[in-house]
């Protein structure tokens, strides 16, 4: 394209530096003001602190706003300039721009704007990031870049081209939310109590003192037994709103070998994985929606993804033939269960003390000054249970085409990881595993992120060898 | 080294010298952070509660350690891959395909340079594995050898 209109520079949409003028409030003009008024308890210098920040925050926006400049030409692609003390120049060559994918927060929404993110093959940090532009810049730039695509793909946040692979009712998604306890709104509220103490002069500890006589006065099972109830119910709504939030609308297609996944109820993502830069796939049951058949279905792609554990999520809460429809589509191979041998009988006690042990040593070390905490001891044999029977159950093969390795059996990983994706591979054994005679072989493959791997832990000595021995054999082929 | 995957050459000698030199530093650093904690805290029972330890932590370090810490070293180059093994309370043995390789540096920190080894760096591409104390030639070969795997190759 040789369209002189084309070429030009360009910058982002003035209603960008708006949006990033707000959300940069909290965290600097914000909190300033907030620090100014706590310390003097003055509504009139915080409004006059407010005042001066806000308006120096609004300059700096607009600033990087007008320091911001991207442009496209035949040789270098995409180049994109920006910083106002430290300039730096992002050259993206067109050929590795795998996929210009756009993504709209409330506020992009709010004007019509789009988030657009130029995914290359080199990781997260060599990607290119224009917030925002306009929805027909979005359109233009995906033309250019991503060539003759531009008609069928041009919907921005909306891709009703192909028949869905998989998709998510808003029931599933209230399944799912349902399954995803978390309790951190708790340490939230007690963030919160602890900072409104400070800035307003209500004593809190003295209401929580009274609170808490009322409640020793009126105690009883029923009222202990509410207050647990309680708890539970706001984690699981905590779990739900999550999950609308995240998971709204999902929906995964497939076309000309990619993946295109949208989801997300304020903050609306696309997000293409390439097919052929699938690496591995990992298949996570939770213990309860796992009985339930449900499971989740990632993958690892060359050049990592900003999925959490730097995985991208093709089905977050899915039925076994939902996943198997999805598995097709990629490279990777079918996971076989049955074909899969046990480790060593020594992985389960090793692995319990493994988690029992640091614990034990803190407790241990508390005791000593303080002896109640000894009492922390007594949760002790239930988490080395756990860990005892969920490493009960690792198993690990050498397939055709993949090592596959499992973990688990109530909340469980299936890794299927094809031998291309291996980069490198560790034989480790520690004091404790010399003595019983085993040794744990540790995966590095393509586009991992995150902590977990297929590793194989505790197999004996010999064993590890020869599966280290084939698989740097077969990676070579 | 006890895991026996495949015969290991040790690092060259002068690195022996140069983890010694490395650890007389941190012997002494220690050292001197502990009679600097003496200094302050006033609330000790007895002077040297703190520099005798670390005296004695810095001496293991430097005239003990550093040979043994050598001799858990080890590698192989096997022309089709590269091993490389460490450790004694944890034992590693790590193993990179030449195939992977996505690219090769030679480093040499000034320790190093005076007793003449330097460390070979190769980069997957997702992990790193260094290889430290072998002779300048040795890292030469073992780059040039994979850049022609890799060149035929692709």
């Amino acid at each position: 394209m040789s369209d002189a209109s084309n070429t030009g520079v360009r910058r982002l949409h003035p209603a960008a530096a708006l949006i990033d003028f707000v959300r940069r409030a909290p965290a600097s003009w914000g909190s300033i003001t907030a620090v100014v008024f706590v310390a003097s308890r003055d509504p009139w210098l915080a409004s006059i602190a407010a005042g001066i920040f806000a308006l120096i925050s609004a300059i700096l926006a607009g600033a990087r706003w007008r320091a911001f400049t991207y442009s496209i030409d035949a040789s270098n692609g995409l180049v994109i300039d920006q910083g106002l003390l430290r300039r730096s120049r992002r050259t993206i060559p067109a050929e590795r721009i795998e996929d210009v994918s756009t993504e709209q927060g409330p506020m992009q929404r709010l004007f019509g704007l789009v988030r657009v993110r130029i995914e290359t093959g080199g990781g997260i940090v060599d990607e290119g990031l224009l917030d925002s532009v306009s929805k027909a810049e979005a359109m233009r730039l995906h033309g250019l870049l991503r060539g003759g695509e531009a008609a069928a793909s041009g919907h921005v946040a909306d891709s009703r081209i192909a028949a869905p692979l998989f998709e998510m009712t808003a029931g599933r998604v209230l399944l799912h939310g349902l399954f995803s306890f978390s309790l951190l709104w708790l340490a939230a509220i007690f963030a919160l109590l602890q900072g409104l103490e400070r800035i307003t002069r209500f004593d809190f500890r003295e209401f929580l003192d009274i609170a808490e006589r009322e409640a020793f006065a009126r105690l009883s099972v029923s009222s202990a037994l509410a207050a647990v109830a309680l708890v539970v119910l706001l984690g699981i709504a905590a779990g739900v709103a999550t999950s609308f939030l995240r998971d709204f609308g999902f929906r995964l297609t497939f076309e000309d070998g990619r993946f295109r996944r949208v989801r997300g109820l304020f903050t609306r993502s696309q997000t293409v994985i390439v097919d052929r830069r699938i690496q591995v796939g990992v298949v996570s049951r939770g213990w309860l929606s796992g009985r339930l058949g449900f499971a989740a279905f990632e993958v690892q792609t060359l050049g990592g993804s900003d999925g959490p554990a730097g995985r991208h999520e093709l089905a977050p809460f899915a039925t076994e033939p939902e996943i198997a429809a999805v598995l097709a589509r990629t490279p990777l191979p079918r996971f076989e269960a049955s074909a899969l041998a046990r480790v060593s009988p020594v992985h389960a006690p090793l692995s319990a003390l493994r988690r029992i042990a640091p614990w034990a040593v803190v407790v241990a070390v508390a005791g000593w000054f303080w002896p109640p905490a000894w009492l922390a001891m007594l949760p002790m044999p239930l988490l080395g249970g756990f860990a005892w029977h969920r490493a009960r159950h690792h198993r690990y093969a050498l397939r055709d085409t993949s090592l596959q390795v499992a973990n688990g059996v109530t909340a469980s990983r299936e890794w299927v990881a094809p031998f291309p994706s291996l980069q490198s591979v560790t034989v480790q054994r520690t004091l404790l595993q010399r003595w019983f005679g085993v040794a744990s072989v540790f995966v590095v493959t393509a586009g991992a992120g995150g902590k977990v791997a297929p590793d194989v832990d505790n197999i004996p000595g010999d064993a590890a060898r020869a599966l280290a021995l084939s698989l740097i054999a077969r990676a070579d082929d | 080294m006890a895991l026996a995957i495949v015969p290991l050459r040790p690092l060259d000698r002068g690195h022996l010298h140069a983890m010694r030199v490395i650890a007389l530093l941190q012997g002494a650093a220690l050292i001197l952070a502990a009679w600097l904690a003496e200094f302050l805290i006033e609330a000790l029972p007895a002077p040297g509660l703190l520099v005798g330890p670390a005296a004695l932590i810095a001496i293991w370090l430097a005239g003990f350690a550093p040979v043994r810490r050598w001799r858990r070293w080890g590698y192989a180059f096997t022309g089709s891959e590269l091993h490389v093994a460490r450790g004694w309370l944890i034992e590693q043995h790590t193993i990179i395909p030449v195939s992977r390789v996505q690219h090769i540096n030679i480093g040499q920190g000034p320790i190093e340079r005076a007793f003449g080894t330097c460390h070979l760096q190769l980069y997957t591409a997702a992990s790193l594995l260094v290889l430290p104390g072998i002779s300048r030639e040795t890292a030469e070969e073992i780059r040039d050898a994979i850049r022609l795997r890799i060149g035929s190759a692709g």
